[in-house]
């Protein structure tokens, strides 16, 4: 029977460690983490308690025959020659697929920019490189698409003088490049302005903004 | 011996808008088959609530059913508030 327990101290050295030693009767050899020597064990047929002595110590064991919870320390791996090679590679993919990555989008937003000029009036071509794109909307609303960033938060409703009342945020629901969320949003005002309003959200500093504009 | 060209012509074009950009779904409409291959792309995507509009001349118009007549029809994605 072998029997590992944690928190041994050596007789010898003093020393902490974890053992293993096999019941051979009433004198055991024991291996240690320090060494290995010899100690006489006693076992408690009642109660199944076993003892044993490491120098002048009597030291209880766990109970027979339930099993000691500890296990061996885990080992530490031994280090890989080739892992600093397969982290290389790794990082030489992750820059690959970024670089792929970034040559999609901007094919993508080259794609999408041609086609939102198609539609574009020759007026509202224009306006695009200066950032915005002006549009009636089908009830009579006059609109700025800010075409500077994303296409979040970014249609302006304009009074009469050309000031911003307040600003929408409605956009296609699918992933698409800006440009194209542009002209969806250009559409979407020209052929139904109420729909869209009434599918927007509303940019919540737009009551300061209208108050001021009253 | 005569060479004859290989000529492709289409009359209309679809732009479907997505992640790419868009994809062109374009027809000849003497072409029964790509005009019906066509039209079978723009119920698929009226099936997912795409927004369909298509340029008459000058003016931009949304349309409702797939017309072979048309020039140009754009696709969007249904539009959501942000």
């Amino acid at each position: 029977m072998a029997i590992t327990l944690l928190d041994y101290t050596s007789a010898a050295t003093g020393t902490m460690g974890y053992a293993t030693f096999t019941l051979t009767g009433m004198t055991t050899e024991m291996t240690t983490t320090t060494g290995t020597t010899v100690i006489t064990s006693y076992a408690d047929t009642t109660t199944g308690q076993l003892w044993y002595t490491a120098g002048d110590k009597w030291i209880q064991a766990p109970a027979y025959p339930v099993a000691h919870p500890y296990v061996a320390r885990p080992r530490r791996a031994a280090p890989d020659p080739d892992a600093a090679a397969r982290q290389a590679r790794f990082a030489a993919e992750l820059r690959e697929r970024d670089r792929a990555r970034s040559l999609a989008a901007a094919t993508a937003r080259a794609t999408a920019r041609a086609l939102l000029e198609d539609w574009l009036t020759p007026a509202q071509r224009a306006t695009l490189d200066r950032g915005h794109i002006d549009v009636t909307g089908s009830a009579g609303g006059r609109y700025r698409i800010r075409t500077g960033g994303g296409q979040a938060g970014n249609v302006d409703l304009l009074d009469a003088r050309g000031r911003v009342l307040l600003s929408y945020c409605a956009h296609p629901g699918a992933r698409v490049p800006h440009e194209d969320g542009f002209l969806a949003q250009l559409l979407h005002l020209e052929t139904d302005e109420p729909g869209f309003v009434a599918v927007a959200n509303i940019d919540r500093d737009y009551r300061p903004r209208l108050l001021a504009a009253a | 011996m005569t060479a004859v060209a290989e000529d492709v012509t289409y009359t209309g074009v679809i732009s479907e808008m997505n992640e790419t950009g868009d994809t062109k779904i374009r027809w000849d409409k003497d072409n029964p088959d790509e005009v019906a291959a066509a039209r079978a792309a723009f119920d698929a995507l009226k099936a997912k609530k795409f927004r369909s509009y298509a340029m008459n001349g000058k003016d931009r118009v949304i349309i409702h059913d797939f017309d072979p007549d048309a020039e140009q029809i754009v696709m969007a994605p249904q539009t959501v508030g942000g």
